[in-house]
């Protein structure tokens, strides 16, 4: 039921930004609401970010994945159970950069004469092309706002488009077009299937992927099927760069609509359960060294607290403690 | 009309108790026999001053709540928010992919949906979003977000008193979310109403008390120990006479209680003491400190602190050098992770070193407190011990990696280097079952009561399934391992799943196999079995 | 064809039918998790469970008898009798096999031969019964036991309770 709730709300953002833009508010879609998105997502993020770190970290409590460090001879885990900051970091590359708990599941058993992969590696997989490919996505995009393309976004379209191929006589094919939009069908499809993960899903957990799947196909749609002036875009985007803003004529309805949805995903970006992008970096139990009998951990608000002292403990128990022949402070 | 089919009245019976409806329109719960421990007594919480002691019955409508309950829970959660950056973060980042949801023992063992460990979060999460977010506050139920009332302090109850804090799922999280701190902070806040169990509020006012779960006063712990040293006596000739709260000992040594008293735990006492006695350590027991367990940590980390400030007393008053620690899980995550920080820098101790061997234990420089694993592996190693391992030529072991060790600390290779030392015949169960992925005994975190050992076996059988291939596969008859909840709880699992399986420590191995100075010809193991070869005709 | 060897026809068909009836007693949400049946280690009931039904399906076909069914109903059951389920749940399965089989064999079947075929497999429901209620006196047990093995020990040392020792048998 939340996907519909989900699924109206993004059509909704569609038609509304066809309409403004049919009855000619090209200013509000092109200048005001990119505007606006981008900094309530630059005010938002800091402040999520800011507000969790004001949390402090009372004590280091690292989920440990492998043999721990220890005096003796048994060989450390150095990854998946780090005792130094390097190894922390180690760790938080591999979590950040490759999902290395979500591919943790990915053991592949051999049963009943089968190999069994587990079906996680599915998650994972999707987790990884879905991120990469935004990512690239992302940085290609960036030479929409600087004047000349630099030459690390030109290599990231070169080998975006390694397979030179063409579709109907438009540009060269994107692999992260093909890539993102199946990561993105899987991960909607996974939430739609399988009821277990239909059960947990909220309309919240719909609504990006969504909104991202319209990001998509608008851009998917601009590029190879109905071209629009890549000049005059430009000079728009550019315009916002440089804090003079213009609002060129022959800009279709499908690009604002293309940049309103852009801009909606940015100002949701904070209040949402996107804000794991920044979450995963403060996760207690990933980012800290397990370390704990070597060096102390403070907790910022330790307080003393009313606990029982051996004097109360004896003055009970004393006269049966003399006549067993345990020793006591006072006789 | 007539008659249902049989297959309807099976099949659709559970087909209407748990229809397509949305997770919160499933309340309120139904408490049955069998599936939640009893509630707790008013004269425990009110030993240990926990607010609103009184007797409290789950099954009663009327939980006899203060009339402000709801402030305190939001408040307390406000607090907590402020306080754990990990309540704070985990609240906040879940996406809800799933990829925890079938690596909780509890769902897998029950298929219960709300088991599964992001929508155990999620429980509390709907609260936390209607209370503490906007978009909980703007979108309310489609932003996830639900009011708090009485049929959601009862499911919160309910499942978060069904959630051992093994962390399993934490380890598959991409973000690691950590459902064991969930449920840590969610208790708290169920304490700070008296919503305990019996199970785990007895325990704790006892400890308060006494310095052990279970009560024992001093005298009573000394004769305790005097009985098991008339045994190993029988056993192998020599008579044994522990030290009790003596001062000026190097080492205090601390185990949980569940070692006094409990069958198959005393045998692993006795290994303890036929150990240190076979070493010359000089070291001492606590008749205060005689708990190194902490059902503490399953009420709130407060209560943790409180009853654990008695181990860093005792070590300061009796002078010791520094601790060494028995066989224990939450023992062990409470002294590794917590305790350090709680009571640090503990500067009256020394950095330990082993008398015998003269290791070095660097990495407990700090904390000063070193695993009897660690100290028994680093003694083999340097050869000082003898065993006879034929011993233990009857025994096919298999080892538990109990929870709060591997993913609390990361200690797998002591014991199995131990084991593999003292015994002819040891075989791993499978790789997804054991070391950082294994199996919780279904009984961790309070959960050990005997009115829910349905849940318990449950909960359990993931574990028992893996010892059940082994079993098969190599004859495996002993599941070796290192916590004293598991000694308690994987007996009662073997004999429902894999009767055949018999349980114990790993030092109870340690001592059957070793050669003691002046020992007689041994006829018997620690359990006053005959050793194999020696059975009478 | 005899019903047997129609049987070991659709052998494949009655066991996942079979298999998939009894699953869908657990809640819907958890069904598609369960059916993993090749996930013995980290799905143990949807293991255990299909790989009973393929036995106990064989078992039929091969006209075994009764004492070859019982371990496979033992596995089954012993998960079931620790689950959320009332006895009348717990053993009734065994109707849900008739019915995979029924439904798959009914109109090919001769309608004789496959009376008497349901009406053997309702013996299946009567020893699953049984099997039921070991499991559940086990579970009985074992709370009991866990009582003794906490405080047995200690007990005995404190000569408050006393066994029967081989002296006291000897000076009788």
């Amino acid at each position: 039921m939340g996907i519909g709730l989900a699924l109206i709300s993004v059509l909704g953002l569609i038609l509304f930004a066809y309409v403004g833009t049919t009855i000619g508010l090209n200013a509000l879609f092109g200048v005001v609401f990119p505007y606006a998105a981008f900094i309530i997502f630059v005010i938002g993020f800091i402040y999520r970010v800011v507000k969790w770190g004001k949390s402090p970290v009372p004590f280091r409590i690292p989920t440990t994945a492998g043999q721990h460090y220890s005096s003796l001879w048994f060989k450390q885990n150095k990854i998946d159970n780090p005792s130094t900051a390097w190894g922390v970091a180690l760790r938080m590359f591999f979590e950040i950069f490759t999902f290395r708990s979500l591919f943790r599941n990915t053991k592949a058993e051999i049963l009943q004469g089968r190999l069994y992969v587990g079906s996680s590696k599915w998650l994972w997989l999707g987790a990884l092309a879905f991120h990469y490919s935004f990512l690239i996505i992302f940085i290609r995009h960036l030479r929409f706002f600087t004047p000349e393309t630099p030459w690390v976004i030109s290599i990231a379209e070169s080998l975006d488009s390694f397979l030179q191929v063409h579709i109907l006589g438009s540009p060269l094919l994107y692999i992260t077009n093909i890539s993102i939009a199946v990561a993105l069908l899987y991960l909607l499809g996974r939430r739609i299937l399988d009821p277990k993960i239909k059960y947990i899903s909220l309309p919240s957990d719909y609504f990006p992927l969504f909104l991202i799947l319209g990001i998509i196909s608008t851009g998917v749609l601009m590029r190879y099927f109905f071209k629009v002036d890549v000049t005059a875009i430009k000079e728009l985007t550019l315009g916002l760069v440089y804090f003079k803003p213009v609002v060129p004529e022959g800009v279709g309805s499908l690009f604002y609509i293309h940049l309103f949805l852009v801009s909606i995903l940015f100002a949701y970006f904070p209040f949402s359960k996107l804000m794991h992008m920044g979450g995963v970096f403060l996760s207690p139990t990933r980012n800290l060294a397990n370390n704990n009998r070597m060096e102390r951990h403070i907790n910022p608000w330790d307080y003393p607290v009313k606990h029982r002292h051996y004097e109360e403990y004896e003055d009970e128990f004393r006269e049966k403690m003399k006549k067993a022949g345990i020793p006591v402070e006072k006789e | 009309m007539g008659l249902p089919r049989p297959e309807e009245l099976i099949s659709d019976v559970n087909l209407k108790k748990m229809p397509s409806k949305a997770w919160m329109d499933t309340l309120p719960v139904e408490f049955k026999p069998g599936f939640y421990c009893y509630g707790a007594k008013g004269k425990n919480l009110e030993y240990v001053g926990f607010p609103n002691a009184r007797d409290f019955h789950v099954t009663d409508p009327d939980w006899k709540l203060p009339e402000d309950w709801k402030k305190t829970v939001i408040e307390g959660i406000k607090q907590r928010i402020e306080r754990f950056r990990t309540f704070h973060v985990f609240m906040d980042i879940c996406v809800r992919c799933g990829a925890c949801a079938d690596k909780c023992h509890f769902f897998i063992g029950t298929g219960d949906p709300k088991n599964m460990p992001v929508l155990r979060a999620e429980l509390l999460r709907s609260v936390y979003r209607k209370y503490f977010t906007s978009s909980g506050k703007i979108f309310g139920r489609n932003g996830g977000a639900r009011d708090l009332d009485l049929d959601v302090l009862k499911e919160l109850w309910y499942y978060f008193y069904q959630c051992t804090e093994c962390r399993r799922c934490s380890l598959f999280c991409p973000y690691g979310i950590d459902t064991a701190e969930i449920t840590i902070i969610a208790r708290e806040l169920l304490n700070l109403l008296g919503l305990n169990t019996d199970w785990i509020s007895g325990p704790v006012a006892n400890c308060y008390r006494t310095g052990n779960h279970l009560g024992i006063e001093p005298h009573t712990m000394k004769s305790t120990l005097e009985f098991m040293c008339n045994d190993i006596e029988d056993i192998t000739g020599i008579r044994i006479e522990p030290p009790i709260n003596k001062k000026g000992a190097e080492i205090l040594f601390v185990t949980p209680s569940g070692d006094l008293f409990a069958d198959p735990g005393i045998y692993n006492c006795m290994g303890y003491l036929m150990l240190f006695h076979e070493l010359g350590l000089d070291y001492t027991w606590s008749t205060f400190a005689s708990e190194g367990g902490n059902f503490g940590f399953f009420t709130s980390l407060e209560m943790a602190k409180r009853l654990h400030s008695k181990i860093y007393e005792e070590a300061k008053r009796l002078g010791v050098k520094w601790i060494l620690g028995g066989e224990c899980g939450h023992m062990w995550r409470v002294w590794h992770q917590y305790h350090n920080t709680w009571f640090g820098p503990v500067d009256f101790l020394e950095e330990p070193v082993s008398p015998i061997t003269g290791t070095k234990f660097e990495h407990a420089k700090s904390n000063k407190i070193v695993h009897i694993s660690e100290f028994t592996a680093d003694l083999i190693k340097h050869g000082i011990l003898k065993f006879d391992k034929s011993r233990n030529d009857n025994l096919i072991v298999t080892f538990h990696d109990s929870c709060n060790v591997s993913r609390g600390m990361g200690m797998f290779e002591e014991p199995r280097y131990i084991i593999k030392n003292v015994c002819n015949h040891f075989y791993e169960m499978p790789d997804e079952t054991i070391r950082e992925q294994t199996f919780c005994c279904g009984s961790g975190s309070g959960l050990n009561a005997g009115e829910i050992m349905e849940q318990r076996m449950r909960g359990g059988f993931p574990r028992a399934n893996a010892v059940r291939y082994v079993h098969e596969k190599f004859g495996v008859n002993l599941l070796a391992n290192i916590c004293a909840i598991d000694r308690a709880a994987l007996p009662p699992l073997m004999n429902y799943w894999v009767p055949g399986v018999r349980v114990s420590g790993v030092t109870e191995l340690v001592a059957n196999a070793m050669i003691m100075k002046g020992e007689k010809e041994r006829e018997m193991n620690l359990r006053m079995e005959p050793l194999p070869g020696k059975e009478v005709e | 064809m005899s019903i047997n060897n129609l049987l070991s026809k659709k052998r494949e068909n009655i066991i996942n039918k079979a298999f998939d009836l009894i699953i869908s007693t657990y809640p819907e949400q958890s069904r598609i998790f369960l059916k993993g049946k090749n996930k013995k280690f980290t799905n143990p009931i949807g293991y255990t469970t299909n790989l009973s039904v393929e036995q106990i399906i064989d078992n039929i076909i091969a006209d075994a008898d009764i004492e070859n069914f019982i371990s496979p109903l033992e596995n089954i059951i012993q998960i079931r009798a620790v689950q959320d389920f009332t006895p009348s749940q717990a053993v009734g399965f065994i109707f849900l096999i008739k019915k995979a089989i029924y439904s798959t064999l009914h109109k090919e079947a001769d309608s004789n031969d496959l009376m008497e075929l349901m009406s053997r497999i309702d013996s299946l429901a009567l020893v699953a019964f049984d099997i039921f209620m070991k499991y559940r006196e086990r579970i009985y047990d074992i709370k009991a036991k866990e009582l003794m093995d906490r405080t047995w020990w200690l007990l005995k040392k404190w000569n408050i309770v006393s066994e029967i020792d081989d002296k006291i048998l000897e000076t009788k």
